[in-house]
């Protein structure tokens, strides 16, 4: 941070000066900044109602003690951090042509607001997709996770949108999503680079996730060897760190979890040896495949047909 | 130390609405992201905080024997926040605005960029912008609940209703919608009960979806109390709260459809001058919109169709708007002040509120309504 001599920035982000009155304005704005002013004795205090930012220089005006006003520039510099990064995991793995979300991560906590001006969805001959995503921002509460909807509206077979704008994504087509160099973190470092995902949409799924057909390798007893899970499709990324639990009686097994970069398999690592015995891994009914489909039913609902839920919402296995 | 506070703060009724909350805190409050923002009675803020899951009660203390009502409007009132917040005119966003009914005052909940920092700003009579000062306020927060079965990361929407208040979110994993219910006197760090919303798209009867509700009134009839809400693509659903235990499903029944291609944004009911009860919802269209200047529009629904009953009228049978035709069908009218609104609120019967966005200014006015 640069500051002038007469005005300085105190560990609690605010502006003293000496005088007996500050302004702060934001570079030559004409209306100065929300906050308070404090005085004691010969130094005046401006505390922003918001932190000022990185990247921006502000204008200080202060009345000196003979009266008269005096001006000084303050700039606060951009953090010398990296630039951040994002990934989307599955990219080279086929999504359902019905698929209804994308995760992407990213490295440090990012600027909101803008996602749909950052993103875009491009066919193979370069051209956009319109309209592919979901206007809602949903941001973990890190700020790190973007899920990143496709239009429901226009994924869902027979809805007036799937039908006048057809789907975003057709089944056998190549596509890339692209992140905007200019999409900035929030300390204000952009990325720096334009970052681009291919997507290759596969056949729709409308089948409900089945447990039954999931490959289960149990550990060996007295060891902290991981508890496997395989899926013949792929998951929800994120709920299977919350959707899978494993239990022994009414004892909860305590672990690491992993999930495979396709989604395609989950492991337990257990904190402590396991013990001999039987366990059961007890699965929340509303974990999702990649086309929003759970084990209570499919994403799509046919009013005039009985929907089939997945027979199991819990698998045994034995510890030997 | 003296301090010179350049926020506002009301210190006339903050003990007034003491029955409103119960085991306030006083000091410490720090907004760390913001969603949705509206009224109580006797200047009882409601606040989303999606990123900590709860909704925080405010007392404000702005009250007034008589509104004083915006007099003319703000040409430029974006460029003010902008300026107050020391960032540049693109990097802010109004998240949602609120009038409160106990003095009439403007309020706005606003995020800046890039670091996402929030605020409340309110606009008074004279247009007047100023951020408000927490410091001195009685608050309380509940939390959402949490757990698979409930998780929320997004708070669409937060209403008070006599004995409660209502919120609905959505979760940034599942595709679901949840209502929220929070009893009065709204309690520090009491529970709320969740329910599982549930409806039909009313144009095609064979498909179903669990499409989260974008925004909501609470609405009373002589069938017991309602929450009306609106859903992307455009259903209006009815979904009836009373006595059902937390923890349940509650199916809504559709009752008007506004068509493909929009997106609700704001709800609000009024009575117009004959004493005829309107629903208005003010909405956004995914492209260029065939009936009017704007994406940015707002319909007028007669509550008659809130009240059907039969079958004949509801989910797939319910009335349906052409979105392609610029009237019709009866009783679901245009709105044309609501044309570039970006957020609105209602002021009155008579008049409503809008935050207006003409080639990236943002203005506030005061707009009658039909």
């Amino acid at each position: 941070m640069l500051h002038a001599a007469e005005v300085r920035v105190n560990e609690a982000g605010q502006v003293e000066a000496p005088g007996s009155d500050v302004r702060v304005f934001r570079g030559e704005a004409k209306a100065p900044l929300f906050g308070s002013v404090s005085k004691e004795q010969a130094i005046v205090c401006f505390a922003p109602a918001l932190p000022f930012v990185p990247g921006e220089s502000y204008r200080v005006e202060f009345q000196k003690t003979d009266g008269t006003w005096s001006t000084q520039r303050l700039r606060f510099e951009l953090p010398k951090t990296e630039a951040p990064t994002a990934i989307m995991l599955h990219s080279d793995t086929p999504f359902p042509a019905n698929a209804l979300k994308f995760y992407l991560h990213f490295s440090q906590p990012m600027e909101q607001g803008v996602f749909l001006d950052r993103i875009t969805l491009h066919r193979l001959d370069g051209s956009v997709v319109q309209g592919a995503f979901r206007e809602t921002e949903l941001w973990s509460p890190d700020g790190k996770r973007l899920t990143l909807w496709l239009h429901p509206g226009r994924q869902k077979t027979g809805v007036n949108l799937n039908k006048d704008e057809g789907p975003v994504l057709v089944e056998g087509e190549t596509y890339t999503l692209k992140l905007a160099a200019t999409w900035r973190s929030a300390e204000g470092v952009p990325l720096g680079q334009k970052y681009t995902f291919p997507i290759t949409a596969g056949a729709v799924d409308h089948a409900c996730p089945d447990p039954q057909r999931w490959k289960v390798t149990a550990p060996k007893r007295g060891t902290r060897d991981p508890l496997h899970l395989l899926f013949d499709e792929p998951l929800d990324p994120a709920m299977l760190y919350s959707a899978l639990h494993v239990r022994s009686g009414d004892q909860e097994v305590k672990g690491a979890i992993h999930v495979a970069t396709d989604a395609r398999s989950w492991s337990l690592i257990p904190a402590e040896e396991w013990p001999p015995g039987r366990y059961e891994i007890v699965i929340d009914p509303l974990l999702e495949d990649l086309a929003g489909n759970n084990l209570l039913g499919p994403f799509e609902v046919d009013r005039d047909q009985p929907v089939t839920p997945a027979q199991a919402t819990t698998l045994r296995f034995e510890v030997r | 130390m003296k301090t010179i506070c350049l926020s506002f703060v009301f210190a006339t009724t903050l003990a007034a609405s003491a029955a409103l909350i119960e085991s306030p805190q006083k000091g410490g409050l720090q907004l760390k992201s913001l969603s949705s923002i509206s009224f109580g009675p006797e200047g009882l803020l409601l606040v989303a905080e999606p990123g900590t899951a709860s909704i925080l009660a405010i007392q404000t203390g702005d009250t007034a024997a008589t509104k004083a009502v915006l007099k003319k409007t703000v040409a430029d009132v974006g460029g003010a926040i902008a300026d107050g917040l020391g960032a540049k005119k693109e990097d802010i966003t109004v998240k949602d605005l609120a009038v409160n009914p106990a003095s009439g005052r403007i309020y706005l909940a606003v995020q800046r960029r890039p670091d996402n920092a929030v605020l409340i700003v309110s606009v008074d009579a004279e247009g007047k912008v100023a951020p408000l000062n927490l410091d001195p306020l009685p608050w309380v927060r509940v939390t959402l609940p949490g757990g698979t079965s409930s998780k929320v990361t997004n708070i669409t929407d937060v209403a008070f209703d006599k004995d409660r208040v209502f919120a609905t979110g959505t979760c940034n994993e599942e595709f679901a919608s949840r209502i929220f219910t929070i009893p009065v006197p709204i309690k520090n760090g009491a529970t709320a009960s969740v329910f599982s919303a549930e409806t039909y798209h009313v144009a095609h009867r064979k498909w179903e979806t669990k499409a989260p509700i974008q925004s909501f009134v609470p609405y009373q009839s002589k069938e017991g109390t309602f929450v009306v809400g609106a859903f992307a693509c455009t259903p209006v659903a009815k979904f009836k709260v009373d006595d059902i235990q937390s923890g349940a499903q509650v199916k809504g029944v559709s009752m008007v459809e506004l068509g493909s291609g929009n997106r609700p944004l704001d709800l609000f009911s009024y009575e117009d001058k004959s004493g005829k009860e309107w629903l208005v919802v003010h909405t956004q269209r995914f492209k260029q919109n065939a009936f009017g200047p704007s994406k940015m529009w707002g319909a007028r629904i007669s509550m008659d169709y809130l009240d059907a009953k039969t079958p004949d009228k509801t989910n797939e049978n319910a009335a349906r708007r052409d979105e392609k035709e610029s009237k019709g069908p009866e009783g679901i009218e245009i709105v044309d002040a609501l044309f570039g609104a970006v957020q609105v609120d209602k002021l009155s019967n008579t008049e409503a509120i809008i935050l207006r966005d003409t080639e990236g200014t943002l203005s506030l006015e005061v707009a009658a309504l039909p």
